[in-house]
């Protein structure tokens, strides 16, 4: 991954406490999984950006090989990789995610 | 060799003393479940289990599988949860 598009990402990560990466947008997501990890952030009343990957390539070849994760969606909460879909939902279920959020605030 | 098969090899040699069962609930070699129990997750963040699940899977994912829905479990926990899961 070229240093540019590393910083990209790395300056994103900085700005945004809470930024879900994902196929689409919130209110028009494009796969099942980014549409419910874009609910579980919106029941929490807590700022988040979201990034449409599939606006851009580079970034979303970029992040599989950051992140070290193969699909989206992806949630970073202060620049740390929290997972996917499935990670999501379960920290969720276990109010492990509240926590997190909470801390960014 | 079948998807589901080629992904349960994978995983049982990325995690060490591992059981895995990997389900194709819609037939379709694209969105895949994939239950992963080994003591190896013991006292690790949820996330990193997953990693190192889907670490050796990226070739399945950039050929065939769309999707992989990932629980992973240690042995205690399996054991408290597995009646949860009907086909077991």
């Amino acid at each position: 991954m070229d240093e540019q598009i590393r910083k990209r990402i790395e300056d994103d990560l900085k700005k945004n406490k809470v930024i879900l990466y994902m196929k689409g947008t919130p209110d028009a997501p494009l796969c099942g999984f980014s549409a419910q990890a874009a609910n579980i952030l919106k029941s929490y009343n807590v700022p988040f950006k979201t990034f449409n990957i599939l606006e851009d390539e580079a970034i979303r070849l970029g992040l599989k090989e950051y992140s070290d994760w193969p699909t989206f969606p992806q949630l970073y909460v202060n620049s740390e990789l929290v997972g996917g879909c499935d990670v999501m939902t379960e920290l969720h279920n276990s109010g492990e995610l509240g926590k997190m959020l909470e801390k960014t605030k | 060799m079948v998807i589901t098969e080629e992904i349960k090899k994978t995983i049982e040699k990325a995690v060490p003393h591992s059981t895995v069962y990997v389900l194709d609930p819609m037939n379709d070699g694209q969105h895949l479940q994939a239950f992963v129990i080994s003591p190896s997750f013991e006292g690790m963040m949820l996330v990193k289990q997953h990693q190192m699940v889907l670490k050796p899977l990226k070739e399945a994912f950039a050929s065939s599988v769309h999707a992989l829905a990932l629980k992973t479990f240690t042995p205690k926990k399996w054991e408290e949860v597995r009646g949860e899961y009907k086909f077991f």
